[in-house]
């Protein structure tokens, strides 16, 4: 049996799932966050793989991209993460009530 | 066969990682599922042929960015546990049902075909010559533009954390109260 | 595409990445007065506008292309996306200047992310590639996570920062799965040209399309988050009232455009051969934001949480002119325009109200506005007026142009939602226009120190007035002129 490229895709799509369950099933900031770093993750999965199977190189340059992208994202998530903590003492987005209606 | 023996072994824990980095209690295992799963996703890239992205998944990602994470998972203390009762009856569990069926629906259709595209470019050997002149070549612009993005990561990394004087305890003047404490 | 219009292709750009450096060169090095910002910011934004406006002139209609290898497109699109942002930025930044200037030394960054966000709105607009796309969609929306939380006097402005950055990180990455799909299905990342996917789904009869309609499904939430359409609209309530005062209005209308513009691209230009399997979707979407948004509008008592409420409504009609395909684009930017400035003077009336850092606006703090300060509660009513879609504003002639061009796009059920949307939503503007001239302040209410309005904000304020009256009596010059910034 030889691995192909829909494998890959389709481990990708189950791993995306996972992460997104994770972004709506807990209320932990930072798991959150980890949550949406395996999406992207999957997402990459998914660019190699293809990428693989068309013969091209782009995937792999998109991959390039988000792994940029997804630094500054944390260096940013992080910080706002931290800002909330120093005022609250928790990284819980269930205490984070005072802005409802 | 080594590839499948590979993806086999490195699937269930790229599935494993992901699985406890939603479930686990503890945010420091969370993290280190995370990190099972990014290091099965960097095999997955060298068994693609993605070496040069596969070695900056484990240094950038795996290396420098989960120490970000645990370094803040440490600050931030995790001690704590978390409440999981629900207070939104409805609408989780249906986004929940709605992205496991989209889910199976992408599976369903990836068993017809996954890809679709235009097949037989010149070949997706990722080493660092090959995707180096790809980079500087056809995608330089994008490349300059994520200066834009570090110059943002630095910028509002110091407009938020710098701190004035005493601004750090107390200066709620008591506004918006409720789940103030941590119990 | 001779070689000497690469550099001029991102020129914008250009123009306000060496004024955001020097901005912040000029801060850490000399420590200047807050008039330097205005200047440097003043000097970036302007350039960037020029350059847009002789795009504008240089490139729209037949003389277009891609450049950079097809990473970014000069066209009538991008170039009016710039005309757009880029004054919409600086009056933001008039706006939000008592903001900033209270901020100390921070004021500086924060201007800077402003310059960021908008560049990174024009890139979106202009990126004639997924991953510029995605690209762009980060400059902007990292910049403004940051500017959403920027004051700390208060605890909702760290909350509206993460609830932002979450649900924002999460779109972003739908949004990328969705490209990463897309780019399974169509072998390309690139918009345009030769093996593009535009060229590719007109060329191709895809047999198995599954996997392309997942990521087209999904480059649809990714987006239809970044504009607050029903129901991705979740974020938007406590991200606009949890912000400080100053910032939501720029907030507010640059999502608005730089979503819009993103979304009218990928659709009509890029996915245009598969019309009949996104057309569906976007009725829906639209008229559930129509509806959603109208029903909670209803029921705030919060003028910031009702304006957003109000927004996600806006998403539904603007969504309504790209039931029209290409057909619609101009009516978008129409209404897009109108609506961009408008919101922009509601919420700088806002935080003239309840303060420049303060989150909340309770319809309280606006009993009695018509006595204590009349100029701000007519420019408020104003914009209400318009928002509703009150004839002889501009907003009752975005509202027709968009229902026309549904209307002739065959979606009749949908234009019928919006109307009857339109009607209930007069009830929620009309409120806040009574609590201003008929109700008076309680007795012992703790209302805000008397409306402090700044220069910046009283330009602000006139620019969205004449706007909206002049387009509202004569809207057909720029729907005219609109026609023409339609996508390569």
């Amino acid at each position: 049996m030889t691995v192909t490229a829909g494998w890959y895709l389709a481990l990708a799509a189950v791993l995306f799932v996972v992460g997104a369950s994770g972004l709506l099933l807990r209320r932990n900031a930072l798991v959150m966050f980890m949550s949406v770093e395996i999406m992207l993750n999957a997402a990459n999965l998914s660019f190699v793989a293809a990428g693989r199977q068309l013969g091209v190189l782009d995937g792999q340059a998109a991959v390039f991209f988000v792994m940029v992208v997804a630094a500054a994202e944390v260096v940013v998530g992080l910080a706002i993460i931290v800002t909330v903590f120093r005022r609250r003492a928790t990284a819980s987005v269930d205490d984070l009530a005072g802005l409802k209606g | 066969m080594v590839e499948l023996v590979l993806f086999i072994i490195f699937g269930l824990a790229a599935l494993f990682g992901a699985v406890t980095t939603v479930w686990a209690r503890n945010p420091v295992y969370s993290a280190l599922g995370l990190m099972l799963t990014l290091f099965s996703v960097a095999v997955f890239y060298v068994s693609n042929g993605a070496q040069f992205v596969a070695a900056v998944q484990v240094i950038v990602y795996a290396g420098a960015v989960m120490t970000l994470f645990l370094f803040v998972i440490m600050l931030v203390g995790v001690d704590r546990a978390e409440d999981r009762r629900e207070n939104l009856p409805v609408q989780r569990p249906l986004a929940l049902g709605l992205l496991v069926l989209f889910g199976a629906g992408v599976l369903v259709a990836g068993r017809f075909a996954w890809v679709t595209g235009a097949e037989g470019g010149r070949g997706a050997e990722g080493t660092v010559e090959a995707l180096g002149s790809e980079l500087f070549r056809r995608w330089v612009l994008p490349f300059e533009l994520t200066a834009l993005l570090l110059i943002i990561a630095a910028a509002g990394t110091v407009a938020l954390g710098l701190f004035r004087r005493g601004e750090a305890e107390g200066g709620d003047e008591g506004e918006a109260g409720e789940g103030e404490e941590a119990p | 595409m001779n070689g000497s219009l690469t550099f001029l292709s991102v020129a914008p750009e250009i123009a306000l990445a060496a004024a955001v450096v020097l901005l912040l060169l000029v801060e850490v090095t000399f420590k200047p007065r807050a008039w330097a910002w205005a200047v440097v910011a003043g000097a970036g934004l302007a350039a960037g506008t020029a350059l847009s406006a002789w795009q504008w002139v240089a490139h729209r209609g037949a003389d277009t292309g891609t450049f950079w290898n097809g990473m970014i497109a000069v066209d009538g699109f991008a170039a009016l996306a710039g005309l757009l942002v880029f004054p919409l930025a600086g009056l933001g930044l008039m706006s939000a200047w008592r903001l900033a200037a209270s901020q100390g030394r921070r004021g500086a960054e924060f201007i800077a992310l402003v310059l960021l966000a908008a560049a990174g709105a024009h890139l979106m607009a202009a990126a004639a590639d997924f991953i510029m796309l995605f690209i762009g969609l980060e400059v902007f929306s990292l910049s403004l996570y940051v500017l959403a939380g920027f004051t700390r006097e208060r605890v909702d402005a760290d909350e509206a920062s993460l609830k932002y950055f979450l649900l924002g990180a999460f779109a972003s990455a739908v949004f990328l799965y969705g490209v990463a799909l897309v780019f399974a299905a169509t072998g390309s990342t690139t918009f345009y040209g030769d093996g593009g996917i535009a060229d590719y789904l007109a060329g191709t009869v895809i047999f198995r399309p599954g996997v392309l309609l997942a990521g087209l499904a999904l480059l649809l939430v990714g987006l239809a988050f970044k504009v607050s359409a029903a129901p991705f609209h979740v974020w938007a309530p406590d991200v606009y009232q949890g912000a400080p005062g100053g910032v939501t209005g720029f907030l507010a209308a640059a999502a608005k455009v730089a979503g819009f513009a993103a979304l009218a691209r990928v659709l009509t230009a890029v996915l245009g051969a598969r019309a009949d399997d996104w057309v569906p979707a976007v009725a829906v979407l639209a008229a559930a934001s129509v509806v959603v948004g109208t029903l909670l509008a209803i029921v705030q008592d919060d003028v910031k949480r009702l304006l957003a409420y109000s927004s996600v409504a806006h998403a539904g009609f603007i969504l309504t002119a790209l039931v029209a395909g290409r057909g619609g684009v101009g009516d978008m930017w129409f209404y897009l325009a109108t609506y961009a400035v408008q919101v922009l003077g509601a919420f700088t009336v806002a935080a003239a109200v309840s303060g420049d850092r303060a989150g909340r606006s309770p319809l309280a703090h606006w009993a009695g506005l018509g006595r204590r300060a009349p100029w701000l509660a007519a420019a408020m009513t104003l914009m209400l007026l318009a928002m509703a879609g009150i004839p002889l504003t501009a907003g009752f002639a975005g509202k027709v142009a968009v229902f026309r061009a549904a209307i002739d796009a065959g979606y009749l059920w949908l234009v019928i939602v919006a109307v009857l949307a339109t009607v209930a939503g007069l009830f929620f503007y009309l409120r806040v226009i009574v609590a201003m001239y008929l109700a008076s302040p309680e007795e012992g209410a703790s209302l805000p120190a008397s409306p402090a309005v700044g220069w910046g904000a009283r330009f602000v304020l006139a620019v969205a007035a004449a706007a909206t009256l002049v387009f509202g009596i004569a809207p057909w010059p720029l729907l005219e002129v609109l026609r023409d910034a339609l996508p390569l």
